[in-house]
């Protein structure tokens, strides 16, 4: 089976090079049957990723510890669940997981063949990052790689790992990752060829969204796993590899908005093609830092000609996208301009540069370690509080400008219609804010944050109301009718808008549990309480059961909230049989309105307990959030009438 | 003055406002990542900035005081050691011989004093 799995990359690999000079020459010469015979390799490619794929799943789950990678990951007594996620456990599954994903959405594209001048050359740069890959496996991480010997057990998998998130985390990241990669096949292929025009957009537009879906969840779920398994009672540390998938999701975000203005106004075409070029750099520039273990970072990578081989390759891209992108230049200049400086499309411009602001702000703070050492020899670090402090009020910014935006028309606003447009939302986030203070919120931040967000979501809100009360008028509907036919009919606008409530349910989430968090750590004496915020919790006594192969011990702890008995809580330490450490598992008691979350932190001999308890409110926003904007996604995308673009809006048109 | 200067300028003002957030962000929030000897030797000097430090736990060294949720233990990289202090709990597989990160500083007597202490993950990739 191992064969048969190494045997595919390597005819994948060299498939994928005929895939490619084959498609190009038949291009050149006219030879249809070469082309043909070339994409045939391709579709072989994908069928060959695929049986590589297969066959390592197999090793996994019937656990040949005769294999390096199996033995390094799996257990015969981890759940099937487990065995099958220890595919992207590692460096080489991850990678054949990445190559998959690739090369089955190359062989998608190229059967499509939506613009047929285009596919050649969308079908060749696809295979191209297919081939490399392919090289890294086939060469340098052989996820096929035979012991010596066949020990009777494996390694085990780390506990960490043994987690929800880690089942969708890693898959949606990637499948993000990867997904941005045919939206710049595409735009570098219109440069190729000298297309200017937006059809490279249009037929991508699904395919950015849904990368862009699977990066948010795939950060959702990395912040949710990390909040629930590592135990710190935090969610998002800024952390290099954390930033590494955040940074392409900001970019990835700026894109999907600027591309508005090329399909409406033909502007911005250079910015766009940029913008995506940028985006995919940056998802393997991430995966370079990720695993080049050039920086400090709580996850531990090691492996560095691995890094140095993604670096190469990031930096062959960058050259030969850029060096295409600055030939075409004259192609993509513009003779229109903006109309208006009080209009839709300069406020895009705006949430355009503060996206890509924090997406740099986050990228300089990520590598000033490294360019700190090159100029001065002794490197510098980056606390947190740079990133909270750059990307906080630039995001708040962020989050104004998306409560403005429906509020001001298309090429220009009359002042009159603004005044119109404006006085209910700013009524509304100021009496919101007066109500607020009324109630005893006094920090400053929070209550600007707060206030921001109430005038997002009247502003919101009012597209529905007003849209719902035009339809009425013109086809007298009832109000739920209107409502529901308005939505359907115009997908893409209500979908977003929908995506829009999702982020500011994420940031009200953020908001919360950054502002008003708290905590306590103490040792407790059996039936000592613990008071933090309107909570009680009494520490009972130790105890210990089994849970299959594990030992665990916890805490029996009873848990008040204004004097008003909750469920008992259980955190407890798990000991694996295969990891010399215990780990922690949480107790949560989430609501909607704050989590209560406790750590067992360890215990003394005489049975006293060492706790850590926190109260983070509002957090489960967050996860909802997330939930509203794949909804959102889903509603937008959806095939069928109502979910095309709206009509250009330039002058003379 | 025409309609893309303007804007030109705009664009300008608005990146360059950021641009000084983000220095004075920098300003504010660096300190340096040292060796266990480079630190050492600033020891005395460099009370109240910021320091990260990578080594491992020196077997044995650590002391836990439960009553005053205080880890006292070495920091070693097999040439230096130093002594560390953290007010927090222990977090998991801190004694399992992982790399350790510290951030902290040196407080007024030149002890060290970590704010944060994690220990690398034993992550899903390989670490040679």
């Amino acid at each position: 089976m191992a064969d048969i799995g190494y045997i595919s990359l390597v005819i994948s690999f060299i498939l994928s090079i005929y895939a490619i000079a084959g498609q190009l020459a038949g291009h050149r010469l006219n030879n249809r049957n070469l082309v043909k015979s070339a994409r045939g390799a391709v579709m072989a490619a994908a069928i060959l990723s695929t049986t590589a794929s297969l066959a390592l799943v197999y090793l996994l789950v019937t656990s040949d510890f005769s294999i390096k990678y199996v033995y390094d990951y799996t257990s015969t007594d981890l759940p099937l669940f487990y065995k099958f996620a220890a595919l992207w456990a590692g460096n080489g599954g991850s990678l054949l997981l990445w190559l998959w994903v690739l090369t089955v959405f190359a062989a998608l594209v190229t059967y499509a063949d939506k613009i047929k001048e285009l596919t050649t050359y969308v079908s060749s740069i696809l295979m191209g990052n297919a081939v490399f890959f392919l090289f890294i496996l086939a060469f340098v991480t052989n996820p096929f790689e035979k012991l010596p010997l066949s020990p009777a057990e494996g390694a085990g998998m780390n506990p960490m790992l043994q987690n929800f998130g880690m089942v969708i985390h890693p898959v949606t990241t990637y499948l993000g990752y990867v997904g941005f990669a045919v939206p710049f096949a595409f735009a570098m292929a219109a440069l190729i060829i000298k297309k200017s025009d937006d059809r490279w957009i249009k037929l991508t537009r699904k395919w950015t969204i849904l990368a862009w879906m699977f990066l948010t969840l795939g950060n959702l779920y990395g912040a949710q796993w990390a909040y629930v398994e590592l135990g710190w009672g935090g969610y998002w540390a800024w952390d290099p590899v954390e930033n590494a998938s955040f940074i392409p999701w900001l970019t990835g975000s700026a894109f999907l908005h600027s591309v508005m203005i090329q399909e409406r106004k033909n502007m911005l075409k250079i910015w766009n093609v940029s913008l995506i070029t940028i985006t995919y750099l940056l998802t393997l520039f991430g995966t370079f830092l990720v695993r080049s273990g050039i920086l400090t970072s709580v996850h531990a990578f090691g492996n560095s000609s691995l890094g140095t081989f993604f670096l190469v390759f990031t930096g062959i891209v960058f050259v030969g996208s850029f060096w295409l992108i600055f030939d075409r230049l004259n192609m993509l200049r513009e003779a229109r301009e903006f109309e208006s400086y009080i209009s839709k499309e300069s406020s895009f411009l705006l949430n355009n540069l503060i996206l890509v602001g924090i997406a740099f702000a986050t990228f300089f703070g990520t590598i000033y370690p490294l360019i700190g050492e090159a100029f001065t020899g002794t490197r510098p670090t980056v606390s947190i509080p740079y990133f909270n402090a750059v990307n906080a009020p630039l995001g708040m910014l962020m989050i104004l400008l998306m409560g403005i935006c429906p509020l001001i028309a298309w090429r220009k606003s009359s002042g009159k219609s603004l005044r119109d447009n404006f006085l209910i939302p700013v009524a509304g986030s100021l009496i919101f804010a007066a109500a607020a203070f009324a109630l005893g919120l006094r920090e400053v931040y929070a209550l600007a944050a707060f206030t921001t967000v109430a005038f997002v979501i009247v502003s919101t809100l009012m597209e529905f109301v007003k849209g719902t009360a035009v339809r009425m008028k013109m086809t007298g509907e009832n109000p739920v009718t209107a409502l529901v036919r308005l939505m359907v009919r115009n997908r893409r606008r209500y979908g977003g808008y929908i995506i829009h409530l999702g982020i500011i349910m994420l940031i009200i989430g953020i908001i919360g549990s950054q502002a008003f968090d708290r905590f306590v750590e103490k040792t407790v004496s059996p039936d000592e309480s613990i008071r933090i915020e309107d909570y009680t919790v009494t520490y009972r006594y130790l105890s210990q059961r089994s849970d299959g192969e594990n030992d665990v011990i916890y805490a029996v702890l009873d848990a008040e909230k204004n004097g008003k008995s909750l469920d008992t809580l259980k955190p407890e330490k798990v000991f694996y049989p295969t990891h010399p450490n215990p780990s922690t598992e949480v107790a949560i008691r989430g609501s909607l309105s704050e989590d209560l979350y406790v750590i067992l932190a360890g215990w003394e001999k005489d049975g006293r307990a060492t706790l850590k308890i926190l109260v983070n409110p509002l957090i489960a926003w967050m996860w909802i959030g997330g939930y509203v904007m794949v909804f959102g996604t889903i509603f937008a995308l959806w095939p069928g009438r109502g979910a095309e673009v709206g009509p250009k809006y330039v002058r003379g048109s | 003055m025409n309609k893309k200067l303007k804007t030109g300028i705009a664009v300008v003002v608005i990146t360059g406002a950021m641009a000084m957030l983000i220095g004075s962000g920098l300003k504010d929030n660096t300190g340096s990542y040292l060796t266990i000897k480079e630190a050492l030797a600033v020891q005395q000097t460099s009370a109240g900035k910021y320091i990260q430090m990578e080594g491992y736990l020196k077997e044995g060294s650590s002391l836990w005081d439960a009553d005053t949720v205080t880890l006292k233990f070495t920091l070693t990289d097999e040439q230096k050691d130093i002594e560390v202090t953290y007010n927090g709990v222990k977090p998991d597989n801190f004694d399992s011989g992982y790399p350790i990160i510290v951030e902290g500083k040196f407080d007024a007597d030149s002890r060290f004093t970590a704010e944060s202490l994690k220990v690398k993950c034993p992550s899903k990739y390989e670490a040679e």
